[in-house]
């Protein structure tokens, strides 16, 4: 638009001197739809909505300092909803398995997997199915007010008694998720006095594999041996390094 | 040492992970006459030589950077190099890192900058994050404290790799010698590779000083199990050219991936075999030519009203290489509600993020774009959208992009914005810094081509446009360079007008001087009633004085009748200039759509918000 141009309009200009020509928003044909505020077009008669479902998500890193920080990081600094988040060793020294517990809406979950697909050291992601085995484990100690009462709840959850002293017992709990909550609800009435839990490690159920990853090294390896004994020397050395252990981060 | 280093030193055959070829791996270690050492001439024997063959076999030409204690190794190998990059000396860190964003951006290839420990890698850090933020390729090599010293508070130490982590793509620390060279080589590819974005390196000096155990080996690709897709899936493009044919008002976004793939010329083929109106993203700017009859120039908070309104009536948006920023979609509720959203992305994580995609397209934009095209060729019914194409010029004569400009009052900025560019040759490259500066450089200015218009868009750095300019000047030096600026912004890095003036660039810096941070002072007036706290100066010093203190020249430009030719003499001296543009304070950018509010709604007077 030229100067000139702009000046002939300038007419019409003066009325809006701060401003520019043309019908108001009120005058406008606007459009009639909308879209959820996770960005999903919606028809006004059936409002989609996503509710939040807790999922299970595994990831194969590189097993290298950083990672851990960075699959943390990602998580804080995108707000995602998590539960938990374990590391832990796999089967081959070089990588480490993170497991994240998630509390999403279903476009939040497919962020997650898709977000950490896209960090440099992870090598695959997966959302585990319903039927994936997980499990936690929990180290409560209680009171030994009533040794026999603590005796029974813990054979009730399968509780193993690692430490008994005057005073207090320690025992260990695993199980999903809900049966260490309710192995630590049924200790309550001793009086827990300290509590440790970890968060989930979970595999894919039977011969499906956690990672696709996995499944194309397991295969490999079975079909050319010489390259499975390169990997039983490597994992001499992958011990000297110390995998890191499993860790509740969140 | 890292694991990832240790990595990178290993032979080979220790491998035992799924994806890597083994054979590739193995014959690449016996390429000797591929090394770094064979290319720069003589072989390198330290860490720092190493880093400086590795940039030299990447292919790199130029590096920005700063001198410290830290990197005080890798200058010296970078004299010491038979064949090195060029090094720019820049004032201040932070310049360094906008310039090489820019480099990037102008070039398409990785921008590298270089910075000591401590201050000197957290100055990188707004650099770094501005290109994060707008996927520009780029490099940093940061100096560290020897490791012995790591973790003990030394001097000048900073975690620079932990301050770094969220805004790279990738940081690697170079723990020992033989880790440098192929941590810089894997830094500089992963830098260009898919979704262009920052790497970092930090290089302890011991790593950097210390001889190399081994022969170079440059190991300079990508890292194991980094993918970038290519081709979209099959049936999501048929799915999405289905739309396409079916759609009665389709409508192209053409955002900053179109620039990033180089695409912009399949795009064209494409809007114009299907005659789709196109509209662009603040960073897809010159993505298709702006004075072309189908462009609607960009959408978003300040984007055209014809843009806004084309976007929010379409009812199939073609969205390649955008990330649907807040500023571009407004309130994601009444974004382009009655669209059916086709969305192109090298970066599937972009896929649904903020807007659902009804057919993802997830590959490089070029190769996207062709397999639409050629899916939507075989649809008979593909074409003939004359009523929406009309409607579409109805809305750009409804909102004309018009302003006043009487001579009795002070000088408008947007008259200094297309005067400068009827004085400029059609391929200048336009930098800004951030504020209304930018948004009149980015309204009045008539793009025509991919890299001319060089901003900072997702961080919005204050500041970003003098070393931007200077990384262009360096990236493209037989094509003109001006930087819009404004007042406050300038005031950020002006003093880099120091190594324009020592580089003999010749940059022209239009700082459109409004005593003000003149956006916030317009969101006052806006949206806290007035009261303009620490928005106005009321003082600012004289920038021509100041250019020519720096060794540059310096112009103030009042009156309507200089601009013409105070322009023309300073694009025509030859070294940097500065004019000093005094605009009528009073002038606000519009149209604009409140935060968060409906594309549609854009107001075109401050009355109308």
């Amino acid at each position: 638009m030229s100067r000139e141009r702009a000046e002939a309009n300038s007419a019409d200009q003066d009325a809006e001197r701060d401003g520019l020509t043309g019908p108001g928003p009120d005058e406008r044909e606007r459009p009639s739809g909308r879209r959820s505020k996770e960005g999903v077009r919606v028809d006004p008669d059936a409002e989609a909505s996503h509710p939040e479902r807790r999922t299970t998500i595994s990831a194969l890193v590189k097993h290298e300092p950083g990672v851990l920080a960075e699959v943390a990081g990602l998580v804080s600094r995108r707000r995602f909803d998590i539960d938990s988040l374990t590391v832990g060793q796999t089967t081959n020294p070089e990588t480490a398995r993170v497991t994240l517990t998630i509390e999403e809406p279903e476009p939040g979950v497919r962020q997650v997997e898709k977000q950490l697909a896209k960090l440099v050291p992870v090598i695959s992601v997966r959302e585990l199915g319903r039927d994936a085995v997980r499990r936690e484990l929990a180290v409560l100690k209680v009171h030994d007010d009533r040794p026999a009462a603590v005796e029974s709840v813990a054979e009730m959850f399968d509780a193993r008694t690692l430490d008994a002293e005057p005073g207090t017992v320690t025992v260990e709990v695993t199980g999903s998720s809900a049966e260490v909550d309710r192995a630590i609800e049924a200790f309550q009435r001793f009086g827990v006095r300290e509590l440790t839990r970890t968060g989930t490690a979970a595999l894919a159920r039977g011969t499906e594999w956690t990672t696709d990853a996995e499944a194309e090294r397991y295969e490999r390896t079975r079909l050319r041996p010489e390259t499975a004994s390169t990997d039983r020397a490597t994992e001499n050395r992958g011990a000297a390094t110390a995998p890191e252990a499993p860790t509740n981060d969140d | 040492m890292s694991e990832r280093a240790r990595a990178a030193a290993r032979p080979p055959e220790e491998e035992g992970n799924p994806t890597r070829d083994n054979d590739s791996t193995e014959s690449s270690e016996n390429q000797t006459e591929a090394t770094p050492a064979a290319s720069a001439g003589c072989s390198p024997t330290t860490g720092a030589d190493a880093a400086i063959a590795a940039l030299d076999a990447a292919g790199v030409e130029h590096v920005f950077g700063v001198q410290g204690g830290a990197i005080m190794p890798v200058y010296d190998a970078l004299a010491e190099a038979d064949s090195a990059p060029t090094h720019v000396t820049m004032a201040h860190e932070q310049a360094a890192a906008h310039a090489a964003d820019a480099y990037g951006q102008v070039t398409g290839e990785p921008g590298v900058c270089m910075a000591t420990s401590g201050p000197g890698a957290t100055n990188l850090v707004t650099g770094i994050a501005d290109a994060d933020m707008d996927s520009d390729p780029l490099v940093a090599l940061t100096g560290q404290v020897p490791t012995e010293f790591l973790g003990n508070d030394a001097f000048q130490e900073t975690d620079t790799v932990g301050v770094t982590r969220p805004i790279t793509k990738e940081n690697y620390v170079a723990g020992e010698a033989d880790a440098v060279g192929p941590s810089v080589g894997e830094a500089v590819e992963l830098a260009g590779a898919g979704r262009p974005g920052p790497t970092l390196v930090d290089l302890p000096k011991d790593a950097s000083t210390a001889e190399m155990t081994t022969d170079a080996d440059p190991d300079a690709g990508l890292p194991e199990y980094y993918e970038a897709p290519e081709r979209a899936d099959g049936p999501a493009v048929d799915a999405a050219a289905d739309a396409l044919a079916r759609a009665e008002r389709p409508v192209v976004l053409a955002g900053g991936g179109v620039v990033k793939a180089d695409a912009s010329e399949e795009l064209r083929a494409f809007v114009e075999r299907f005659d789709v109106p196109v509209v662009t993203t603040m960073p897809g700017i010159g993505t298709v030519p702006e004075d072309d009859e189908r462009c609607l120039s960009f959408a978003g908070m300040h984007g055209t009203g014809a843009a806004n309104m084309a976007v929010s009536h379409t009812d199939c948006l073609f969205a390649i290489g955008t990330r649907f920023d807040d500023r571009l979609t407004g309130g994601i509720e009444t974004f382009a509600p009655e669209a059916e959203v086709i969305h192109a992305d090298i970066d599937a994580a972009e896929i649904s993020k903020n807007v659902e995609a009804d057919h993802p397209l997830v590959g490089d934009a070029a190769a996207v774009i062709e397999q639409v095209h050629d899916a939507l060729e075989a649809r008979s019914d593909a074409d003939g959208h004359a009523a929406w194409r009309e409607q579409c010029r109805e809305w750009e004569e409804t909102y004309p992009m018009t302003y006043a400009a009487p001579e009795e009052e002070p000088l408008k900025p947007q008259f200094v914005v297309e005067a400068a560019d009827a004085a400029t040759d059609d391929d200048a490259i336009v930098t800004t810094g951030v504020g209304q500066h930018q948004m009149w450089a980015a309204q009045y200015w008539t793009y025509c081509d991919p890299r001319a218009w060089v901003s900072s868009h997702g961080l919005g750095t204050m500041g970003y446009g003098l070393p931007a300019a200077i990384g262009a000047k360096v990236a493209a030096p037989d094509r003109e360079v001006v930087c819009f600026e404004g007042d406050g912004s300038f005031m950020m890095t002006l003093q880099e007008l120091s190594v324009a003036a020592r580089e003999n660039l010749d940059v022209t810096v239009i700082v459109l001087n409004n005593e003000a941070i003149g956006m916030v002072r317009q969101w006052q007036d806006a949206f806290f009633e007035g009261r303009h706290t620490a928005s106005e100066y009321g003082w600012m010093p004289e920038f021509a004085p100041i250019a020519e203190a720096f060794g540059a020249r310096g112009f103030t430009l009042e009156d309507y009748d200089e601009v013409a030719d105070t322009l023309e003499a300073a694009f025509t001296h030859d070294g940097p200039s500065v004019v000093d543009a005094r605009i009528d304070p009073a002038e606000n950018v519009y149209p604009m759509v409140k935060s968060g509010g409906d594309n549609s709604g854009f107001a075109l007077s401050e009355a109308q918000l």
